[in-house]
């Protein structure tokens, strides 16, 4: 590992060393295991003699050989605007599946072509979706490890909205306290708790300096309502906004600083992981936040686009938040709602894979299931709000990039997801076994190798390669049907209501915080 | 013949110390009813420790002694207020407090706050997690090479711990070795002398009863002499047949030739506390003493006990037995009045008072 000092620059309240930091990481490995992905679709596509796979494939490749020789081009000019992708390209890519797919049935059209066809094209636009993505988040991890450190310490307002979390927040405030940055300001927001919360929030002001430690109660309002209030009283130009039940990486703000030295970031959120790994369903759901933050988030983040800044663990500018009207209460996302109106700005939303935040997962499949739910019917509520996105041009990759991944993924693939699984039940039925298991195992150890990836870039357990199989089939069912579940609800306004297993014991405050 | 000037010396200074103690008590029973004071209670002072502020001018351990003497004559009741730690060697209660390996007993120990790598087990001080050069303050397991990610998630802080520099144990806790500031001496901790500091309440009622019932011998003693014209003194004293010196609360002898005629003790009983003698104890006692009295005369000495409240069956029963005379009274007139009775030989034996009392 080399390391080399630059000079401190326009540092006013600086407080650290500044270092930056040049690493050898995982870098081979990782262009290995991507490597290995692609050639095991090379296989699918030889096994399987499908054409449209081998389109894809083609399109694939070129697509993210495009993306990194622009990153490439736009870093050796060192331009300061992001990287843009002409529209057309993107849309047509995306469109080509449905296109190939149609010429593929009526070329040869019979009854087992149908189920081919639409097997074919469903896994075609899957890892279409996961594959473009690779090979950009390999770039990204490169281009991560040479971000510069902090070298100035502006204070920073750590916001904790609670609501009856006397069990967790104890942990939570010492993970906050513990974490390393010097100039740091925390206010604990008591939104009406009927437990002991405020009590042990305020044990914490002897361990701080009084005017850095606040604890303010107020009336049951909702997550964004605290929020809200929280804002009244930080004195910082930067917000970060925790979850009164999860625990903050020690190293977090001074990462999601890093990212607020370029002026164009308005908001950086963290990388959430799971931390009561204790059943297969809780381990599962590791794997799904460590693919989802490492492939997919890394690939929005190197186009300032990423989409949701979570609530565990999220940073704003003050001024951003306060220009755009502050949390809204009108959807039940206020997190995907909040870094959406950030990202109306024009301005980028990032993400750190360092700035970690560890959250209990629900432990069972009501908990789960009611957990997708509020998130799904609220990210859905906040695509409808927000849908004049996708008629205007001024928002660049948000419109290009952004919105329409989180629509495909919301909204396609799960109805694609289920579609597929049933015309694979009917393929099994006639008798194609052989297609059917080549093609699963074929998936599986494309999921593996992408949850390899993963856990190479995070440095995580080893173990979780072996759930891959349940992404293929079980797990990835179970949250498509959730998903579509909320997409009916939210298309048939029915109630929507805050749903989760935790607030089963809360009937008398419907204002939920997670 | 050294030896005994020797022995007679420390008698002597036994005695005085003796006397100043007791005088001691008794000062401190007249500071208690001048100043009213109803609690001695230990408080802590900056330089001097723990000390009852009451009894300024009295050294920690007098004071100690003063007022345990006053709990077992049952002017004091007390509970446990603080327990501090004394010098085994000297008493003293200041010290200098060194850290010391449980394992080796070195003094060569460190302490700081830890960390515990959860993953690996790693246990060791937090300085030596640090990475200073690794992006400014990273935390990075010695054992393992892992970066510590989240408190309470892969690492905890179990708190301050001890390291031993000499046999490389890292220690939860070490023993204290005290050097005591008076003596020099080095005690570990669990060797010195537990001090229990008690929190004492004053008995008004039985202090005022002191004094009352101590002043009532000394004013019969002024009434016989100056009003009846007999010699009586207080507190009077007679050399028995064993040669020893015997007390007595009043003495009234022949006036011309000076033998004994009477003798009277106040028997102080009817107390609460601690160790008190029995009744019967002590009218034994008050027996024996005014029987090696008489010896030393040809008289027959009366006997009076004067007594501050019901005496037991058995004791009654006791005094009666030995031809002792008991009276509760607590008036002067009266008790010379019986006194002068008893003299003229009206009545030398017990009887029963109308309300249930001994009488004459």
């Amino acid at each position: 590992m080399i390391q080399e000092k630059v000079d401190s620059g326009q540092s006013n309240d600086s407080t650290f060393t500044v270092i930056r930091k040049r690493t050898s990481t995982p870098i081979a490995k990782l262009v290995l295991l991507t490597g290995i992905a692609f050639a095991i679709l090379a296989v699918l596509v030889i096994v399987t003699q499908t054409f449209i796979l081998l389109v894809a494939l083609l399109a694939t490749l070129s697509l993210s050989g495009y993306l990194l020789v622009a990153l490439k081009r736009q870093k050796k000019l060192r331009s300061g605007k992001r990287i843009q992708v002409p529209f057309a390209l993107l849309f047509g890519l995306l469109l080509l599946p449905i296109a190939v797919a149609a010429f593929y049935s009526f070329e040869n059209f019979n009854a087992k072509s149908i189920y081919t066809m639409i097997v074919a094209f469903g896994m075609t636009l899957t890892f279409m979706y996961s594959m473009v993505n690779v090979p950009l988040t390999v770039y990204h991890k490169r281009m991560e490890e040479t971000r510069k450190m902090i070298f100035a310490a502006p204070l920073v307002t750590i916001i904790v909205p609670a609501f009856n979390e006397e069990k967790s927040i104890r942990k939570a405030l010492d993970s906050i306290v513990e974490a390393d940055y010097p100039h740091k300001e925390i206010i604990v927001i008591d939104d009406g708790s009927t437990d002991n919360t405020s009590a042990i929030a305020k044990s914490y002001q002897d361990k701080m300096s009084p005017n850095n430690f606040i604890v303010v109660s107020k009336p049951n309002g909702g997550k964004a309502s605290a929020l809200n209030y929280a804002l009244r009283f930080a004195k910082g130009e930067y917000i970060i906004a925790v979850d009164a039940d999860s625990i903050m990486g020690r190293d977090a703000i001074k990462e999601i600083m890093k990212y607020f030295q370029q002026p164009e970031v308005v908001a950086v959120g963290g990388n959430i992981k799971v931390k009561n790994r204790n059943n297969m369903l809780t381990y599962c759901q590791a794997l799904e936040y460590l693919v989802g933050i490492n492939l997919f988030k890394r690939a929005y983040d190197i186009f300032g686009v990423v989409m949701v800044v979570p609530g565990p663990l999220g940073g704003f500018r003050k001024k951003v938040l306060l220009e755009r009207g502050e949390y809204d209460r009108d959807t039940l996302a206020e997190d995907f709602d909040t870094t959406v109106k950030a990202l109306k700005t024009g301005r980028a939303v990032q993400a750190s894979s360092y700035a970690m935040s560890f959250t209990e997962a629900p432990e069972n499949v009501a908990g789960l299931y009611k957990q997708r739910l509020r998130w799904n019917r609220g990210n859905l509520q906040t695509l409808m709000k927000h849908r004049d996105i996708i008629s205007n041009s001024r928002f660049g990759m948000l419109q290009k990039y952004g919105y329409p991944l989180v629509f495909l993924t919301m909204i396609t693939l799960p109805f694609l997801s289920i579609v597929v699984a049933s015309f694979i039940i009917l393929a099994l039925l006639n008798g194609e076994w052989f297609f059917i298991l080549i093609t699963f195992l074929i998936f599986v150890a494309l999921e593996a190798i992408l949850a390899a990836i993963a856990i190479v870039m995070d440095e995580e357990d080893w173990k979780l390669v072996l759930l891959s199989p349940f992404f293929v089939v079980g797990y990835k069912h179970l949250i498509d049907i959730f998903t579509i579940k909320s997409v009916i609800d939210v298309a048939f306004r029915r109630n929507l209501k805050w749903t989760s297993d935790k607030l089963e014991t809360k009937k008398n405050f419907p204002q939920g915080h997670e | 013949m050294d030896n005994n000037v020797q022995r007679s010396s420390t008698q002597s200074t036994n005695s005085s110390l003796i006397d100043n103690f007791n005088r001691s008590v008794r000062d401190l029973l007249v500071l208690i009813r001048e100043r009213r004071i109803t609690r001695f209670e230990p408080l802590f002072e900056r330089g001097g420790g723990f000390t009852y502020s009451s009894l300024e001018g009295y050294e920690l351990w007098e004071q100690l002694d003063l007022l345990h003497r006053l709990e077992k004559e049952g002017f004091l009741r007390s509970d446990l207020s603080e327990s501090i730690l004394q010098c085994p060697h000297c008493r003293s209660t200041e010290f200098t407090v060194q850290l010391s390996c449980t394992v080796c007993d070195s003094t060569n120990v460190t302490r700081g706050a830890v960390i515990e790598h959860l993953a690996c087990g790693n246990i060791d001080f937090e300085h030596k997690f640090i990475k200073e050069e690794h992006e400014g303050n990273l935390l990075v397991c010695g054992k393992c090479g892992k970066r510590l990610k989240a408190i309470g998630v892969d690492y905890s802080k179990p708190g301050i711990f001890y390291k031993c520099l000499d046999c490389r144990a890292l220690l939860p806790q070490t023993q204290n070795l005290c050097t005591c500031l008076n003596c020099a001496k080095s005690s570990k901790e669990d060797q010195l002398k537990e001090l229990q500091m008690m929190r004492y309440e004053v008995d008004s009622e039985r202090v005022s009863r002191h004094f009352v019932t101590n002043n009532l011998l000394p004013i019969v003693a002024e009434k016989l002499h100056t009003e009846n014209k007999i010699r009586a003194s207080c507190p009077g004293k007679i050399r028995g047949l064993s040669k020893v010196e015997h007390s007595f609360g009043l003495l009234i002898s022949h006036r011309e030739s000076g033998e004994p005629i009477l003798v009277a003790d106040l028997l102080d009983n009817g107390r609460n506390g601690i160790d008190q003698p029995q009744d019967s104890v002590r009218i034994l006692a008050f027996y024996a003493k005014s029987l090696d009295a008489s010896f030393s005369t040809k008289n027959i000495i009366k006997r009076i006990l004067v007594i501050q409240s019901e005496l037991t069956k058995d004791a009654i029963e006791l005094a009666d037995a030995y031809g002792i005379t008991v009276l509760r009274q607590d008036n002067a007139d009266s008790l010379v009045a019986t006194i002068l009775e008893i003299i003229a030989g009206g009545s030398s034996k017990n009887t029963i008072s109308d309300d249930g009392l001994p009488e004459t």
